[in-house]
């Protein structure tokens, strides 16, 4: 697609931002730090859809199966199993989504384009539909919750003394750092080279499939874990993380922050969830102007926040 | 003059394809584009038809600057292709793939029996599906859905490549039938020099996307040193 | 006897519900076959059609029902129909763009659709039952089946006869044809492809609306609706294959015969077993039943 190569976010801007996450619990209010950490999840999740679509090429419309599956991971576990421990439930959640990405991915990734899409929107839904109706296991359409008295080594965690929040933050840069690792690595250049040129890539000698196969399992991974930090921020896990809006949700906030730069995800994820925050409490309709911003950012701004942010320090360059 | 092409250019992607070509081709003349693959002769015909996007120069069709048409305009104003890949319509049948030109030419069915006269064979297969047919059969019908719109000129991209030395002779005296019986000027494209000289009074030669040579059919047949170096194409 | 009045009872069920994901499943497919974008926003133009009905019926409530449950759903049809030729105008600036975008254009239509029609119409479910009463049921052994269903059954057949005569013997059909088997091709031989893409819009987007103004009597018009009639319509589409009409109607056939079946079975299992349907059929044939590889 043709957005170039962008050059790395400058690392002022990042430090800075690191900084107003950290200290947010010093200037705002516990709900925002909520948002902020739904932010975060969904950071993650689109971070780790991004290794499919922006790397890799696949357009998937069923994230949501491996970030709701890792959130009601984590809130079956807490609710009906009584583990507390956050350093079971995260890893719990990575591997019951990695899992998952290993079965349905055995399947998915044999196909591209049109059929891709379809094939993970088919098992996401299906997965949907199991959580709906076996309500016994997972509460069906009221979910499961609350996902409280948590501990981290023993330590109670809550949001009452912002550890709760500085934990997602944790989980966030893990997500965020090792999934930079896996872009960087020969991994990561192949997965481009499939994206780039799929003949060539077979050519030079790069098994496809079985390359999209790892990445795609990978990807589940992540949006476990990020499912974690969803289901400690709403405290209560609804079927609504499973359901495709989500899947398309994750799409839109890849877009918007664009997809082509590492971070652009990130950056998507704050901004959906302020603009959506934003429009709901003025006016009660958010689908309405986020549908609009999107629709413009398809036909305007292709590569995202991210390409408009990188012009615009281009400019003050110059 | 049927066509006249001056200095045109044309870019796919970021690679420039077309160098400024001119060309000509006079009213009821055969006159065949010859170059080894991918010197640029199916792009000259595609931006001619309109199909690739001209980034400098001019088109004329009877004298009217066509550059800026779109292809269906041009089409509807006497322009027939057949492309190299014939494009039927597979899921139509052979007479139904030649109604729907006939249909946008603006013509009567009288003119179907002009085409079938042409082609008898595909008058025997005229309720055949397109995807039935074999390779020169759909050769045959790609150009004969050509000829209805192709009242002023006929663009023809490699009529004679891959068939039998048969197929070869029996197509190359249908498409000078066609020039006489309707007088209708042709622009072919062509790699094989022997098929060239077969069909066409005129031939240009074109390399890396430029004209290098123009001449009459009986000069290139005269001069063998020029032969040697075309087979060599 | 009553074995035999009960399979029947079913079987009229299951044309039912095959007959409203057909005219759903017909339209989504059509605007594929010729366009090769996946219309996300086909749920919400069948909703509009919903809404648009239910108003139209509200409007003319003091005229025949019989004569309202055929007038109104063309009429809001026709209106959806209009809706589309504008969408259509909007989409032309991603035609160009690589497919996922050409997707992610219409989820984007389908927030704004949701939006706006939550802001004319509200959030309460709108139906208009008196077309359905107007009807009256048919007894079968001693159950009793409701005859607007049939009417649904019959205009679906109508519709699907109807656009076989289009697309198979007319020259506008002929035409959209050719374009959606070889597009840049159709150009070259005189076709005015941008007239051929309105058409197709038009024609898609009066199924889609159809489609929702007549069963705004059996099922209510609420928000939501869109995506459920989608997902649904999507997945016997993959079935039946991208593209083909003939895929969209087998598909519908199959798809209700397997959900009446589970129905009866295992209720708990619905949506489940559609999607389980359609991977396995995925798994099988790639390309759906009458699709054509890409």
């Amino acid at each position: 697609m043709n957005v170039p190569s962008l050059p790395r976010f400058p690392l002022v801007l990042g430090a800075v931002a690191l900084i107003l996450l950290l200290a947010a619990p010093f200037y705002t209010t516990s709900f925002n730090l909520t948002l902020a950490m739904k932010a975060m999840a969904f950071a993650g999740t689109s971070l780790a859809f991004n290794l499919l679509f922006g790397y890799t090429g696949l357009l998937s419309l069923g994230h949501a199966m491996f970030f709701g599956g890792g959130a009601y991971v984590t809130a079956y576990m807490v609710k009906r199993m009584g583990v507390q421990s956050l350093e079971i439930l995260l890893p719990m959640s990575g591997i019951g989504a990695m899992i998952l990405a290993a079965l349905v991915g055995a399947v998915a990734v044999r196909y591209t384009k049109i059929h891709f899409l379809i094939i993970t929107l088919g098992f996401s839904q299906m997965l949907y539909g199991l959580v709906l109706k076996f309500y016994t296991f997972t509460g069906g359409t009221d979910g499961l919750g609350p996902v409280s008295g948590l501990r981290f080594f023993g330590l109670p965690i809550s949001l009452r003394d912002y550890s709760l929040y500085y934990f997602a933050i944790g989980v966030f840069l893990l997500i965020t750092f090792l999934l930079w690792v896996i872009v960087r690595s020969h991994f990561g250049k192949a997965l481009q080279a499939i994206k780039e040129n799929t003949t060539r890539a077979t050519y030079v000698g790069i098994p496809q499939i079985r390359y999209k196969y790892y990445a795609f399992v990978i990807s589940g991974f992540f949006s476990g874990l990020a499912g974690t930090i969803w289901a400690i921020a709403t405290v209560h896990v609804a079927p609504d993380s499973l359901y495709w809006i989500l899947s398309a949700d994750i799409i839109f906030i890849t877009l918007l922050g664009g997809y082509a730069w590492f971070i652009g995800p990130i950056l998507g994820s704050f901004i959906f969830v302020y603009l959506q925050n934003t429009f709901m409490s003025l006016t009660g309709y958010w689908m309405l102007p986020l549908g609009a911003i999107f629709i413009a950012i398809l036909i305007f701004a292709r590569g995202g926040v991210a390409m408009l942010v990188y012009k615009y320090i281009l400019r003050a360059r110059r | 003059m049927t066509l006249e092409v001056d200095k045109l250019s044309a870019t796919l992607g970021p690679v420039r394809v077309l160098r400024d070509i001119s060309l000509k081709v006079n009213d009821g003349e055969i006159v065949a584009l010859l170059g080894r693959n991918g010197a640029g002769k199916t792009t000259t015909l595609r931006t001619i038809m309109g199909l690739v996007p001209a980034t400098s120069g001019k088109i004329f069709l009877d004298g009217k600057d066509i550059t800026k048409l779109p292809p269906h305009i041009r089409a509807r104003t006497g322009i027939g292709y057949s492309p190299e890949d014939r494009k039927i319509f597979l899921q139509h049948s052979v007479i139904e793939n030649i109604r729907i030109a006939l249909w946008m030419s603006g013509q009567n069915e009288s003119i179907l029996d002009d085409v079938f006269d042409t082609f008898p064979v595909l008058r025997e297969m005229k309720n055949r599906k397109g995807m039935y047919l074999s390779g020169g059969q759909q050769k045959m019908l790609s150009i004969a859905r050509a000829m209805p719109l192709g009242k002023r000129l006929l663009l023809i991209d490699e009529p004679l490549e891959g068939l039998s030395p048969i197929m070869v002779r029996t197509l190359a005296e249908r498409i000078k039938v066609i020039r006489s019986k309707r007088g209708v000027s042709i622009l072919l494209a062509e790699a094989n020099v022997f098929n060239a000289l077969q069909v066409a009074d005129r031939i240009y030669v074109i390399e890396r996307g430029e004209i290098v040579f123009e001449g009459s059919s009986d000069e290139v047949r005269a001069d063998e040193n020029f032969m040697k170096k075309l087979m060599e194409v | 006897m009553i074995d035999l009045s009960f399979a029947t009872y079913y079987i009229l069920g299951s044309l039912f519900f095959a007959s409203l994901v057909f005219l759903i499943s017909a339209g989504l497919n059509v605007i594929f076959g010729v366009l090769r974008i996946i219309n996300l926003a086909h749920g919400s133009l069948y909703l509009l059609g919903s809404y648009v009905a239910y108003s139209l019926f509200i409007a003319f409530s003091s005229l025949d029902r019989i004569l309202l449950s055929v007038t109104v759903p063309l009429l809001a049809g026709l209106i959806v129909g209009l809706v589309g030729i504008g969408l259509e105008y909007f989409m032309r600036t991603v035609y160009r763009l690589p497919i996922d975008y050409q997707l992610l254009f219409t989820f984007g239509l389908i927030l704004i659709f949701a939006d706006v029609m939550r802001m004319i119409w509200g959030v309460n479910p709108l139906t208009f039952g008196a077309v359905y009463f107007a009807y009256g049921t048919a007894p079968i052994g001693n159950l009793f089946f409701p005859l607007y269903n049939i009417f649904i059954i019959a205009v679906t057949l109508f519709v699907g006869l109807f656009l076989w005569y289009f697309l198979q013997r007319t020259r506008l059909g002929s035409v959209v044809r050719a374009v959606a088997s070889e597009r840049e091709m159709s150009s070259a031989l005189g076709i005015d492809i941008k007239r051929v893409f309105i058409v197709t819009f038009l024609i898609g987007a009066f199924l889609g609306g159809l489609g929702g103004a007549v069963t705004v009597p059996v099922l209510p018009a609420s928000p939501g609706a869109d995506i459920n009639i989608l997902i649904i319509a999507f997945v016997a589409v993959v079935v039946g294959g991208l593209g083909s009409v003939k895929g969209a109607f087998v598909g519908a056939l199959l798809l209700s015969a397997l959900r009446t079946i589970i129905l009866i079975v295992f209720p708990e299992l619905e949506l489940f077993s559609l999607y389980l349907f359609m991977v396995a059929v995925l798994l099988v044939r790639p390309y759906g039943l009458f699709g054509a590889k890409e």
